[in-house]
């Protein structure tokens, strides 16, 4: 089975994360392995516990949880990029359970291990 | 190697399509997605046209539309299951954006 | 050095396309290159449009209280970091002469340097 794995670097409020949400899908739905989403630069704010987006707007984390648990796609935060946007993992948790604490050597793994990378 | 370009902006706002064509190689291919749709209307397109085959230009179709982007035959219309396979076809996927 | 879980090595490339006061990016393509250096991926660096403002002599970030990240493109050698691409089109566009902060920036074509970006298996552009 080909594999891929994706780097998200846009913000949950751009209509472009929306994008990356639905290729992901469309991969594992025909049949390729996602084996991460690697959330780099702004992409760490997807991963925000607090994020209170109006209802009748677009679900940004919603989907990617929906992503995460309907077909087991790891989804990793390079904590440094994250810890900068005031996300972090120790007191008041503010990241997702979703997500996985990361750093660039997850980057390195998904590298070497995939068939492609793909930046969004 | 082969490289497919997915061009994610617009040309008329920025300059990623334009530099997109600096580093297009015959055996390329270009992916128009997001507000990369409207590059279809720009006048490099035909340039891109020119430098690579016909075949090897797409956009997303459901992207355009939302756009009031009027489909082309100057490229191929495909959804985002096509764009997978494109992404396995080429052996690089470069990203401007 | 460190290595990855399968040792397996992909050729990386990344291409940095702003200044390095226009966005993050050339800070944060920098940290992904030393890293894939660290786990020994052979990384090249690729310097496009206004990227290569990043290279030139006489940038001062410290003046406006910038971190001057550019300072540890020094460190790349100790990285393995050999390859420094620079467009030579996009040195010419800008009036810029070919005379960089580091040593080892090859200066090549447009053609080349399409050419030798299509060679990566990984293309990052910040």
């Amino acid at each position: 089975m080909p594999s891929l794995a994706f780097v998200v670097t846009t913000a949950p409020t751009s209509q472009n994360t929306a994008t990356a949400i639905n290729i992901v899908k469309a991969a594992v739905q025909n049949d390729i392995n996602v084996i991460g989403v690697f959330f780099y630069q702004q992409g760490v704010l997807n991963a925000a516990k607090n994020l209170a987006i109006p209802n009748d707007e677009y679900q940004t984390k919603q989907h990617w949880l929906q992503l995460a648990s309907e077909f087991n796609i790891p989804l990793h935060l390079c904590i440094t990029a994250a810890e900068k946007r005031g996300l972090t993992d120790e007191v008041d948790d503010s990241i997702e359970q979703a997500f996985t604490v990361s750093g660039l050597g997850e980057l390195v793994t998904l590298s070497s291990q995939a068939d492609r990378v793909i930046q969004l | 190697m082969s490289v497919l370009h997915l061009v994610r902006t617009s040309g008329f706002s920025d300059t990623n399509f334009t530099q997109c064509l600096e580093l297009l190689l015959k055996n390329d291919g270009i992916a128009l997605i997001d507000d990369g749709c409207y590059n279809l209307a720009h006048p490099a397109w035909r340039e891109a046209i020119s430098k690579i085959s016909l075949e090897q230009c797409f956009f997303i179709g459901t992207h355009a539309h939302a756009r009031a982007i009027k489909d082309t035959s100057e490229a191929t219309n495909i959804g985002l299951t096509e764009l997978n396979q494109l992404f396995l076809k080429f052996d690089t996927v470069m990203t401007w954006q | 050095m460190m290595q990855t879980d399968q040792q397996m090595t992909k050729s990386i490339a990344i291409v940095n396309a702003n200044g390095p006061l226009s966005t993050n990016g050339g800070k944060d393509s920098l940290d992904a290159a030393l890293i894939y250096g660290s786990y020994e991926q052979p990384v090249s660096l690729f310097f496009h449009a206004d990227g290569v403002f990043q290279l030139i002599q006489g940038n001062n970030l410290s003046s406006i209280e910038q971190k001057d990240y550019l300072k540890t493109f020094e460190a790349l050698t100790f990285y393995d970091i050999e390859n420094i691409y620079c467009c030579g089109q996009s040195l010419a566009q800008r009036g810029l002469e070919q005379d960089f902060a580091i040593e080892d920036v090859q200066v090549v074509n447009i053609d080349d340097f399409a050419t030798k970006l299509a060679e990566h298996q990984i293309i990052l552009r910040f």
